[in-house]
């Protein structure tokens, strides 16, 4: 499932609204997590997927790009695609989809969101920059605390 | 379809004394047990064998390596539950968590009084059965050293409401708390097929070809005499010629959704397909002020069995990419949540639905008809709302439902006391569902089942069915093992009599 010249544009800044690249000013909490310019290939990680996918879903998440994709036209009146907006009014937009009153737009809108962070995971650099598999290694019981009456208790 | 038309050229041809589609839980156990008994067997499986080490570790390597559709199989509705069923040597359970239970008495004694399976589910047989495969699967209680954060805070959530909870049996006694059980245990601990009955089965002489996919049972004359189907592409799982195997006996243990297909394309019709039944479910994240690390203990370790309510909480860890998938928000907002990956827990339950589907061919892929009923939603909204407090009991800060149209923050309990006053909309509720039964269901009455107390066909001599598509029931409980359990006791049979033909 090769993805067209455009899909591949509106793929990335559909990935990118979901998760806005460091340069473009989000970071986020100094963790790193923001992905560098280039530094994941959505585009393979989509089709890499939707390549196993049954029929029936390459087909809603080719529908989904295109929805996505060319939600400016269709829900701001504005003759681009989502490629066409700088990254702080495709969150906006994202957000927008994200509440719409269709529950279609906002089943394939969550459903780009998953697509994202697969990809997004999938890139070893930004797992090892998340933290994820710390402690994992040493195989330690974590000593758990939780907020009971406004403080911090272990619990176990 | 196209493919498979086209895919003409014959690649292969092959014998057995029994031939055995599919090797999950149910064929696989099959498989060892004939084997044993000196039977030559030859599995077939459409997936690929992987060594766990080798298993992609990132979650698309993973689903699209061992999961059918690369886990988007579906239901057909306008709500698709996905249906999540391994393809790979193992089936599912090389990618399940290893969670045994024994079936429940009162699924037993309803199999035997409903539907006339006494022999097949003698107490005094059952009882040796499971306890031979409990000690080759190295079942035990979850310890406490690999428990982790994600199913500790869940028994502390559950002991604060005074609910019936406790660690789970899983066959994975040297667990050493990777979380990473859907991508294959790295040290191979986990005793799925694949690395147990699998090779067993091997070591006694069973042959084992991947790669091909069965389409029908071969039958001449009102008997089973081997199966037809194609060999497929390793990496796009697509057809590229054909394959056949003369055989004695067919045993079919392809699944609850494949199963039917091959028996409906043998000539099989009647209830083939129908009684479609499932454990759908679905799960609630919530975050806690200090580490959890979801990264480390058992995926699964812990469980409220919640049996008089139709339905079972469990803990259930993720990779990276499918929690920061569960976390709200978007841009900025989103990428706030995920940068405190370690601090989030997730917990599911899984319904005991009521709702009966069916299976059909479809003209261009299966079609899985099933819509849960008022009731089953019911259960569900009340086992979500039961997740969410038990959260908060254990002291998360927020709690995230994961129902659409409803709040995507909860930030205490009295926001929930309203949010359960009200009915939730089907479609508002992600399911999924990777307990399926039915299909092809056992019974002594031919009129109201595919398969006899002895698990062959009704009609067709010689050809067997060994999955939880002979289910008559769902159970409310994980099957794996009752799937094990009830294929020994059929497969010992079969052996007894294989050995008394070879000797007459």
């Amino acid at each position: 499932m090769r993805l067209t010249k455009i899909e591949r544009r509106w793929l990335r800044a559909l990935y990118e609204g979901f998760a806005p690249p460091a340069e473009r000013g989000y970071t986020a909490d100094g963790e790193g997590l923001a992905p560098k310019p280039g530094e994941v290939d959505h585009a393979a990680a989509f089709e890499r997927l939707n390549g196993h996918a049954s029929p029936l879903a390459q087909l809603g998440l080719r529908a989904a790009v295109w929805l996505l994709g060319s939600a400016p036209l269709w829900t701001r009146r504005r003759l681009a695609g989502i490629d066409g907006l700088p990254v702080e009014e495709r969150v906006a937009l994202l957000e927008d989809l994200a509440r719409h009153r269709s529950a279609l737009v906002r089943e394939l809108t969550w459903l780009m969101k998953v697509q994202a962070s697969m990809s997004l995971f999938g890139n070893a650099e930004i797992r090892r920059r998340s933290r994820y598999d710390e402690g994992r290694e040493e195989g330690m019981p974590v000593r758990l605390k939780a907020l009971r009456r406004g403080k911090l208790v272990e619990v176990a | 379809m196209l493919a498979e038309l086209v895919a003409r050229r014959k690649v292969w041809e092959d014998q057995a004394h029994t031939v055995v589609v599919g090797t999950g839980a149910g064929g696989a156990t099959a498989a060892r047990v004939l084997a044993a008994s000196g039977v030559d067997v030859l599995m077939l499986e459409e997936g690929p064998r992987l060594r766990t080490p080798e298993r992609p570790r990132d979650v698309i390597g993973a689903l699209s390596s061992t999961l059918r559709d690369a886990g988007t199989q579906t239901t057909t509705s306008a709500h698709p539950i996905p249906l999540l069923q391994g393809v790979a040597v193992g089936g599912s359970t090389a990618v399940n968590s290893g969670i045994i239970w024994r079936m429940p008495e009162d699924v037993r004694e309803a199999w035997v009084r409903e539907h006339g399976l006494a022999t097949l589910v003698d107490p005094a047989e059952m009882d040796r059965i499971y306890a031979r495969i409990e000690e080759d699967l190295e079942v035990e209680v979850t310890g406490d050293e690999v428990l982790g954060g994600n199913a500790t805070l869940m028994r502390y959530g559950a002991e604060k409401l005074g609910l019936p909870g406790r660690a789970m049996s899983r066959n994975a006694r040297r667990c050493k708390g990777r979380s990473e059980c859907l991508q294959g245990c790295p040290g191979e601990r986990r005793q799925s097929m694949d690395v147990s009955y699998v090779p067993a089965a091997m070591a006694d002489g069973a042959r084992l070809r991947t790669h091909a996919r069965v389409d029908r049972v071969w039958i001449e004359g009102g008997r089973a005499v081997g199966v037809k189907g194609f060999v497929v592409d390793p990496h796009s799982r697509r057809p590229v010629g054909r394959f056949r195997v003369r055989a004695k006996q067919v045993i079919v243990s392809a699944g609850v959704v494949h199963t039917p297909l091959i028996l409906m394309r043998s000539g099989l019709r009647g209830l083939v397909g129908r009684r479609f039944q499932a454990h759908p479910g679905a799960a609630v994240v919530a975050r806690f002020p200090e580490p959890v690390r979801m990264s480390f203990g058992a995926t699964q370790g812990y469980e409220v069995p919640m049996r008089d309510r139709g339905f079972k909480l469990e803990s259930l860890s993720l990779p990276p990419e499918m929690l920061a998938a569960r976390l709200p928000g978007v841009g900025r907002a989103w990428q706030e949540r995920v940068a405190h990956l370690d601090c989030y827990a997730q917990w599911c339950a899984q319904v005991r639905m009521e709702a009966k589907g069916r299976v059909v061919a479809g003209p261009l892929w299966p079609l899985v008809f099933y819509e849960p009923t008022e009731r089953d939603l019911d259960r569900l909204q009340e086992a979500l709302v039961l997740i969410a407090r038990m959260m908060f009991a254990a002291g998360a800060v927020e709690v995230y439902l994961g129902v659409d149209g409803l709040p995507e923050v909860l930030r205490s309990e009295r926001e929930l006391d309203e949010l359960a006053s009200f009915r939730w909309k089907r479609g508002a509720i992600h399911l999924i569902a990777s307990h399926l039964f039915g299909t092809a269901v056992a019974g002594a009455d031919p009129a109201r089942s595919v398969v006899g107390p002895d698990l062959q066909s009704h009609r067709i001599d010689g050809l067997y069915v060994m999955d939880a598509s002979v289910f008559p029931t769902n159970m409310g409980v994980n099957p794996q093992h009752s799937i094990m359990a009830v294929v020994v006791r059929a497969a010992e049979q079969l052996a007894r009599r294989s050995a008394g033909r070879r000797a007459a």
